[in-house]
């Protein structure tokens, strides 16, 4: 039974046709977020009453008279001063990002994505329970799982002087790193794991005084493209894949990669 | 000679004429591709050419050497290239450098945006041999 099914995992894996290329569903990514909070809360309560009354007597035949008046007051105040901080780990999927990794690796011919059913339950660290999660029939049809948390995701916007010039480099930009593992979803084997890394920024060349506002929308578009790229890749670098996916597009608008020094020869 | 018979030889002779005058392209990724002299100087010669990509800026550094024993005057200017070879921005003022005999000076540069995809050195000097380089 063994090399019988190594065969039919080959044969998944590495069909020649497309109705025999292995599927893959593709998770959205996983996250873990730290939430902090603080509240203070003030509660006041005051209830005050007043009383008073006053009766007078006369008496004409017997010449007595008689007065009498009370009042009394009532006041009572209620104070509840509580302040405390909170903090607790949210758990999610992120919505975003998983677009291009689908597209590119249908770019590389080896694959046919199915749809995974997104994860909708209670905000907890199941959502890491992946063998649970195929178990439950989250992924139907799909021979393999590709499962991506995020790692870390940061934002920076950077002001740098250009030297040489009077000028700045306004430049924000946004980093994401996400660990992958591509999973069997009938053995649960570890078929291919790496983290990748999404990248993408909007920088401008600014003079002193003046401002700009940083498209979001086009650094997170550069971010989901790298990423997908980079995805695509490595599964096809660590599958053995025929080499034949190229990431088509480099980078936008120069060849060049950022630190890459080009020499000119005599 | 026969009239027909002159044709031949003189395509072949105006041919040989065009081969004598126009130099072949300098191949690409040499200095020669990138720097565009004015004319030939004497005694300045880029010596070095190297760009880097910092902070999404493409970022040049040139080595100038002066081959003589007199000091030489240097005019330079770089043309900024998109990736579909168009210029970007104005054209830049000539910046005059002074090389001291037989030094080698380093010229540095930052390309003014991040869509600059390639460039060309503009250099002259005063004390030029009047050729095409």
């Amino acid at each position: 039974m063994k090399p019988l099914g190594l065969l039919f995992l080959l044969s998944s894996l590495f069909g020649a046709g497309n109705s025999q290329a292995a599927k893959i569903a593709v998770t959205d990514l996983a996250y873990a977020k730290r939430v902090s909070g603080y509240f203070h809360l003030v509660d006041y309560h005051n209830k005050s009453s007043a009383r008073g009354s006053q009766s007078e007597r006369d008496s004409f035949e017997n010449s007595s008279a008689s007065s009498r008046s009370s009042y009394s007051g009532k006041s009572q105040t209620d104070y509840t001063e509580v302040e405390s901080s909170y903090s607790y780990i949210e758990y999610g999927e992120l919505r975003k990002f998983i677009g291009d990794i689908k597209g590119e690796i249908l770019k590389t011919g080896e694959f046919t994505l199915t749809q995974a059913k997104p994860y909708t339950a209670k905000s907890d660290e199941k959502i890491y329970d992946i063998i649970s999660r195929i178990k439950q029939g989250s992924y139907p049809g799909a021979d393999y799982v590709l499962f991506g948390t995020v790692s870390e995701l940061d934002f920076r916007d950077e002001v740098n002087p250009i030297i040489g010039t009077t000028t700045l480099s306004n430049t924000f930009s946004l980093m994401l790193v996400a660990e992958f593992s591509l999973i069997n979803t009938h053995t649960y084997e570890v078929k291919a794991a790496f983290s990748a890394t999404g990248e993408g920024q909007d920088m401008r060349v600014v003079t002193g005084g003046s401002r700009v506002a940083p498209s979001r929308a086009r650094v997170v578009s550069e971010v989901s493209k790298s990423l997908g790229i980079e995805v695509a890749q490595q599964i096809n670098e660590q599958l053995g894949g025929d080499g034949t996916y190229e990431n088509a597009e480099p980078s936008i608008g120069n060849s060049m990669q950022e630190g890459e020094v080009m020499h000119f020869s005599q | 000679m026969h009239p027909f018979k002159i044709i031949p030889l003189v395509i072949a002779l105006s041919l040989l004429s065009a081969c004598a005058t126009h130099k072949p392209a300098p191949p690409p990724g040499s200095i020669h591709a990138k720097v565009e002299q004015l004319s030939e100087m004497s005694y300045l010669q880029v010596t070095d050419l190297r760009a880097v990509k910092r902070n999404h800026l493409l970022t040049m550094q040139v080595e100038i050497n002066n081959t003589d024993s007199d000091n030489q005057q240097l005019y330079y200017r770089f043309k900024w290239l998109d990736a579909s070879g168009f210029t970007i921005g104005s054209e830049e003022p000539w910046k005059p450098v002074l090389v001291y005999a037989y030094q080698k000076q380093t010229l540095t540069a930052v390309a003014p945006s991040p869509q600059v995809a390639d460039f060309r050195l503009v250099v002259q000097s005063p004390d030029n041999t009047g050729d095409l380089p």
